[in-house]
Parts: structure tokens; sequence; C-alpha cells
């Protein structure tokens, strides 16, 4: 019982937490936006651990400054996507609900080709490095540098997310197609280019969150599946499209994980999440903070 | 094509396919075997997801199960008995959790089937550790030709209730809808018996698949069993080849083990980087698969 | 016979009441009209009639049966068929076979798809869409696809018909075949009809009696020509009179 007390668990959970709320930022936005769930979101988070891990071990950058050339390959490969695949497609608007599953479909495939071209360039060993990992004290607490770092960033770049939100045109073009899709592009939002923001800004959180992820645990090609069951329970949870919700949802979810495994075991991490997952999605799919769907 | 001669024509080539273990190679056994099972595992899927447009992506759980069941009780019962067992367990999973699954609809749904399957993965491996056993070995299975006719039988049967579904009243529901389903409800159509009852019976040949091929790999390990890449080779198939009549998934299970013929053993990766790029494709400009297309090729222009 | 009775229905959703208190009668053989502005409560009131929304309270009674909580399938199996004011073809199939769907469920399923198919003919003939038969509904017209809609209830062999707004966005030569269309069918079949609308000329020489909504509530009822010179009836419509 004493270990569910220490400051250990605590710490750790709240850079799952930070972690978690970066990935799921950027999933929610897409779906918030398009109505579209990124099922291969797990795999550019994947693909941003591996440019840091290749720069590390390559060429002794430091991962905080492959940071930006993930985020900036996520980028690229999220306008790529979005321009090669889905943008035809969102303008074709046949039935939505078929839009939807198909698009799902797509996103499963592209996961499919990235897992296994990742694997194709590096093997499908498992990869390490050892960055900033002195252990360092803080306020009695013993914890390694590197997850104070991540914290400290996690939570930065959520500020500045929010900061991008409240404040910049850009922003606040995404939340109002958010909120009400048909009505944005009347009052002259450029959906089709939001759209792509969206697309840029969602891929490159979640290469950003690789990043980080890399410099606390082992990556390989297939690393970044749970990431993505986890970013769904997140958004879910907090409510689709709802950027607030899915950072409290994180928070609760990283915790929900943390200790829930700290009282069983390590094997049950997986039941444990998915069987969230599944609760999740039987239970309240419009979440913990949606409105209720009244559906017979 | 006519009903009379297709009947005589699916005759034939069951004859055929029949006969293959007198003529071929263990290789090409293999290979046949292979493509039967893949087309019973597709034609399953496709009775469900292809005519509901409910795209159910953890359908390797009935297989799972289906396997685990074999193995649970390997020399407790007979094997054919195991196998109707196991068809049987499959279908009841089905309808215990299509009752609250099938109220989920769309993409919801189509995440939830592989959440669902990758849970009860990690509930038999947890189960397996439990029990002290790591995997589970088979020995005294039957030979690769009685395991041949077994999933020529189980592919027939699947084309047979397929053929027969579509032609149906209930397939007819089904396909209403995949239409509209508030329409289809206004006007008569019990949408939730309808659609639980297919999506139980599209797991039960799956199941007994899974059983059957526990004795051909006379080993079972839950990761493999329940692994996602059947469930996403099957949804492959079913999009590859069209999902909405039988020749679909067939034609589809060819192609694929075609391809897996060609690249599996040498290059794993490209393989599946491959059936990624065509599941991509597919989607996006020939979402009626291949059987599909060449049927509206086939058809005067009539719209 | 009163083949229909609401007593005192009544719909919440959340903070919102859409209907409130809501009675009335429909006898078989009857055209009822359902009026009142946009916001009334009319198309609430037919989707708890039709099964898709459960009343908040009240009771709804068919054909001497309770039938207020029960499912849209169940009520079309009873003899309650409706039409959608958006309509809500099956798309993926041809006219044809959206009819013979209709005719294989309902109230009096067909025993066959043979049987079910000769059935569509006859409604294929009877509100003449027969030349369209081989098409798909996204390639009609939008006075088609409402003739489609209606004629895919007809198969269901409704015993009590709920249009809703079918004349709706249809120009006046459409307009006028689509009423001689009802008045057809509801002279050929046993039917009861009650009909949303807005197009007061079809309102009036349709029906025999007319119910009017206005904020949830009836406010009206009685023959077209009462209830047009009712004063709560024109205010609802138009606010205050000019005088």
């Amino acid at each position: 019982m004493d270990v569910l007390l220490s400051e250990q668990l605590l710490v750790s959970a709240l850079v799952l937490a930070s972690l978690y709320g970066l990935v799921a930022l950027g999933l929610n936005l897409v779906y918030g936006t398009m109505r579209l769930l990124n099922v291969a979101h797990g795999e550019i988070v994947m693909i941003g651990g591996y440019v840091a891990y290749w720069g590390f071990s390559r060429f002794g950058v430091s991962p905080l400054l492959s940071m930006p050339v993930a985020a900036l390959i996520g980028a690229l490969l999220g306008g790529v996507v979005y321009v090669a695949l889905f943008r035809r497609m969102l303008r074709e608007s046949r039935l939505s609900v078929r839009i939807e599953a198909n698009s799902l479909l797509i996103f499963f495939g592209i996961s499919i080709i990235l897992q296994n071209v990742t694997a194709l360039a590096f093997t499908a060993d498992q990869r390490g490095y050892a960055y900033l990992d002195r252990v360092v004290h803080v306020a009695d607490v013993s914890v390694e540098e590197n997850r104070l770092i991540i914290l400290a960033i996690g939570a930065g770049i959520c500020l500045c997310c929010a900061v991008f939100f409240r404040y910049t045109r850009a922003g606040s073009a995404m939340r109002a197609i958010i909120q009400q899709r048909d009505a944005a592009s009347l009052v002259g939002i450029d959906v089709e280019r939001v759209n792509m923001q969206v697309f840029v800004l969602g891929f490159a959180l979640a290469a950003l969150a690789g990043t980080l992820i890399s410099m606390t645990q082992q990556i390989s090609p297939f690393v970044g599946f749970p990431f993505t069951i986890s970013a769904f329970v997140i958004i879910i949870m907090g409510g689709l499209g709802n950027l607030l919700g899915s950072l409290v949802a994180a928070v609760i979810l990283a915790f929900v994980e943390v200790y829930g495994v700290a009282i069983v075991s390590a094997s049950f991490r997986s039941i444990l999440v998915y069987g969230v997952f599944i609760a999740v999605l039987l239970l309240r799919p419009q979440g913990l903070f949606g409105r209720s769907i009244a559906v017979r | 094509m006519s009903r009379g001669s297709g009947i005589v024509l699916a005759a034939i080539a069951l004859g055929a396919l029949g006969l293959v273990p007198v003529v071929a190679s263990d290789y090409t056994l293999s290979v046949a075997l292979n493509f039967l099972l893949w087309s019973a595992l597709a034609l399953s899927w496709s009775l469900f997801s292809g005519l509901s447009g409910y795209v159910s992506l953890g359908h390797a759980v009935f297989y799972g199960i289906g396997a685990y069941v074999m193995v649970v009780c390997w020399q407790v019962l007979p094997i054919w008995s195991a196998v109707l067992l196991a068809g049987l367990a499959g279908g009841v999973f089905a309808f215990s959790l299509g009752w609250p699954c099938l109220r989920v609809r769309g993409p919801y749904f189509v995440i939830l089937t592989f959440g669902i399957a990758e849970f009860t993965k990690y509930v038999v491996v947890t189960i397996e550790a439990g029990l002290g056993r790591t995997g589970r070995l088979l020995i005294g299975t039957p030979s690769l030709a009685a395991l041949y006719e077994a999933v020529l039988v189980l592919a027939a049967l699947s084309f047979a209730l397929f053929a027969a579904i579509r032609r149906s009243r209930i397939g007819a529901g089904i396909i209403a809808i995949r239409a509209d389903e508030t329409a289809a409800e206004s006007i008569g159509i019990n949408t939730n018996a309808t659609k639980l009852a297919l999506f139980t019976l599209s797991a039960i040949i799956p199941a007994m698949a899974g059983a059957i091929m526990a004795l051909r790999a006379t080993y079972f390990e839950p990761m493999q069993a329940f692994s996602p890449v059947t469930s996403f080779t099957i949804v492959t198939i079913g999009i590859l080849g069209g999902a909405d009549a039988p020749p679909g998934p067939v034609l589809g299970a060819g192609f694929l083990v075609l391809i897996s013929e060609l690249l599996w053993a040498r290059a794993p990766e490209i393989y599946m980087i491959l059936l990624g790029i065509l599941l991509v494709i597919f989607v996006l400009f020939v979402p009626e698969g291949i059987y599909g297309r060449l049927h509206l090729l086939a058809k005067p222009a009539r719209r | 016979m009163m083949l229909l009775r609401l007593e005192g229905v009544g719909k919440n959703y959340g903070g919102v009441t859409a209907l409130r208190g809501l009675s009335f009668n429909v006898a078989a053989g009857e055209i009822v009209g359902l009026m009142g502005a946009n916001g009334a409560g009319k198309t609430t009131a037919f989707s708890l009639i039709a099964g898709t929304q459960r009343p908040s309270h009240g009771e709804i009674w068919f054909d001497g049966k309770r039938i207020d909580g029960k499912r849209a399938h169940e009520l079309s199996r009873l003899g309650i068929g409706r039409t959608f004011q958006l309509v809500r073809p099956f798309g993926d199939l041809t006219v044809r076979e959206n009819i013979a769907v209709g005719a294989l469920y309902g109230r009096q399923p067909a025993p066959s798809r043979a049987v079910a198919e000769a059935r569509a003919e006859e409604i294929l003939n009877e509100v003449h869409l027969a030349k369209l038969s081989d098409r798909l509904p996204g390639t009609l017209t939008l006075a088609q696809r409402k003739r489609l809609e209606i004629a895919r209830a007809l198969a269901t062999r409704p015993r009590l018909l709920l249009l809703d707004e079918v004349l709706a966005g249809l120009n006046a030569a459409e307009a006028d075949d689509a009423f001689e269309m009802i008045r057809a069918v509801h002279a050929a079949h046993e039917l009861t009809i009650i009909i949303i609308e807005h197009v007061m000329r079809a309102l009036m020489r349709l029906c025999g009696r007319v119910v009017v909504l206005h904020h949830g509530e009836k406010i009206a009822e009685g023959t077209p020509q009462d209830v047009a010179a009712d004063p709560r009836v024109v205010d609802s419509y138009f606010g205050a009179r000019a005088s």
C-alpha cells in the first residue's frame, strides 16, 4: 500500500498525463473538425520517436533539438496525407457515415504501411537510448531529469496550443469548425485550408509527443498502437472535439493506468486499457463531458 | 448466370477441389488450404459486414475462440465434436456481444470490434499465464488431407450461406439497413434482431475454421491465434474482392494467397506494405471490390 | 370507430417541451390534416405515433391497442406507415427494389420475393412510377422521390399513413399530381391518413378535419373552413391580426 503513496508514482502519472494530453490533442483536432478517426495517429508518434532516436544515435543530436525536425516531418506527412487522400473524399459529400467508416479503413491501411516501412528501415527490434537520465532531487522526490523536461515541455506545448486556439485567427477558425462545420464556411472560413492546417498541426503534435516518449521508453515499429488506443479512450471520454475535455481525460487515464498497474500488475495493463476502451465506447460514447445523445 | 447452371458449376468446382489432395504435393495442398481458409473467413465476414455496412475489424476474435476451444477440448472430446463446439462458442460469443455492440454505429463500431478482439486476446493470454502455460502443443492431429477436406466443407458452406442469405428476406432487410437504418425500421424491419442474427451467423464458421487450423498448426499461442493481422487480412480481402456477393471474397482470397506466396516468405514487410497500399487504393477508388467492378462493367448502364 | 387516439401526449427534450398534453382522435377512413407554424410540434407528434420517439407522458392507442413506447418496426407491423420530411430512400436500391422491400415487411409481409416484386409492380403502376422502376433514387427529381417514399410506405400495407410535408418543395403542377395521387390511393385502399402540410390549398381540399398546433399545444380542431376562420389560428401564423 505504501507504494501507492510514493511520489515516484505521482510523477510517473503526471508525465504520462502530459504525454497523453499531447497525443490526444492531435487526434481530437482531426476528429473535431472533420469527423475522421485517425487510427494511424500512434504511428506518427512512433515516427517522431524514431527521428529522435536516429538523431541521437547516429549524429549525437539531442532529442530536444530533434523535436522541431520531428514536428516538421510530422507536419509534412500530415499535409501529404490530407492532399493525396482525404481532400478529395471530404469534398464529395456522399453518405457521411460511410465516409467515416471508410476513412477509418484508409487510416488503418496507412498505419500498416508506416509500421512496416519503419520495420524495413530499422528492423523490428526495440530501440532505446539514454539521454539526460541523471537522477535529480526535487523537493524530496528523486526523478530522472528527462522526466522533468518532458513534463515542462509537455505542459508548455499544451499552453501554447491553448493560446493558439484562443487568440489566433487560425485557432479560432479551427474551434469554429469544431462547433459548427456548416456555419463556419458560411461566415467565410476557408474550410479546406483549415482542414489542411488541422492535419498538419495534429500530425506535428503527434510527432513531438513521439520524440518526448522516446526519451522514456524503448521504441519499436509497433509501439505506436497502444498510444492510438489510449488516445481514443481519452478523446471519447473527454468528449469528441472537446479539446479541454481531452486534457482532463488524459490526466484521468494516466492516473488510472499508472495506479491500476501498480495495484494489480504490469501484465494487466493491456486488459485495463482495452477494457476501459470498450466500456467507454459502450456506455458513454458521448464522453464524460458531452451531451447525452438520445438514440432509441 | 441462371441459378441452375450456377449450381451445376458450383458442384463441379466442389468436386474438383475435393480431389486436389489426391493429385497435389503437400506444398500445393497447403496453398490450396490457405486459399479455402481465407475464402471461408472472408465469406463469413462479408455476410455480415458486407451486407450491413457495419465493418467488423475484430473478426479474428471468433477465429481465436475456436482455436482455444479446440486446444482446451483436445483429447477430452472427439475432434469433430470439438469443431462443432467451437462453432457454437463463436456463435454464443457473437450473440452476447452483439446485443450491446450493434447499437454503436459507424466508425465506432469498427474500433469497438477491434478493441474487443484485443481485449479477449489479452484475457486469454492472462488465463493461459495463470494456468502456467506459454503455449499448447497438440500431438497426433489429423492429416493435411483430412484438414483440407474439412476446410473445403467450411468454404463451401460459407459460400452457400452467403448466397442464400442475399436472396432471402433477411438479406433484403440487412441491405435496407445498410442503405438507411431509420427508414428500414420504419417499414417494419426489426433492425436490432436482423443485425444480431447475421452477426451471430458470421461468427460460427470462422470459429470452426480456427479450431481446424489449430489442428493444422499443432500449436496454440494466443497472441498468434487472436492476431489483429488476421482481422486486417480478412477486411482487406473483403475490400479487394468485393463484399457484396459470394464470388467477391473468393476472388479476394485468391488474389491474397497469390501475393502471399510470392512475398510473404521473402519479404514480409513488403507484403504488408503492399496490402496496406491496396487497401487504401481500393477504399478510395474501387470500394465495390474487383468483383463489384466487374459486375458493374458487365451490366449495361442502368443509372 | 376510433383508429387512433392520443390522450394527453407530451414530449420533452431536456429543457424544451416540444409537445404538451396533446389529445385528438382519428376515425378509420378519415383524412386529417395537422397544421401549425414551424416548431409547433407536428413532426414530433408523428415521431411519437410512428415509434421513432417515445412520449414523455400520455397514451397513444391504435386499433384498440396501446402503442406508446413501442418501436417503429413493431408499429409498422401493426399497420402504421410513414414518410419522412426529408425523404430517406434506400440509395443503393432501384425504385422497384425500394418498394419490394416494403412489401417484404410491414403489416402483411409477402411470403416470397416473387410475390413482393409482383406487389411492387402494382404499386409502381398505381403511383405512376413504372417508367422509372430501374432507376436509382439519386437520379430522380424531388417530386419523384417523394412519390417513391409514399409508394414504399404503401407497400407495407398500412392502415394508417402519416404523410410528412409530401408537397413541400414541389411546384404547382407537381403538387397537383401528388395531391391527386393521395386522393386516389386513399379511395383505393382501406386507408386512414394524417397529413402534415403547409400548402393550405391542398390541406383544405383533401382533409375532412384539421388539427392545429401551436407551441406544442392543440389550439383548434374542426373542418378546414372553421379552422381557417378561427382567429387563434390566424394569429399563430401571422401574429396579431391587422385590424
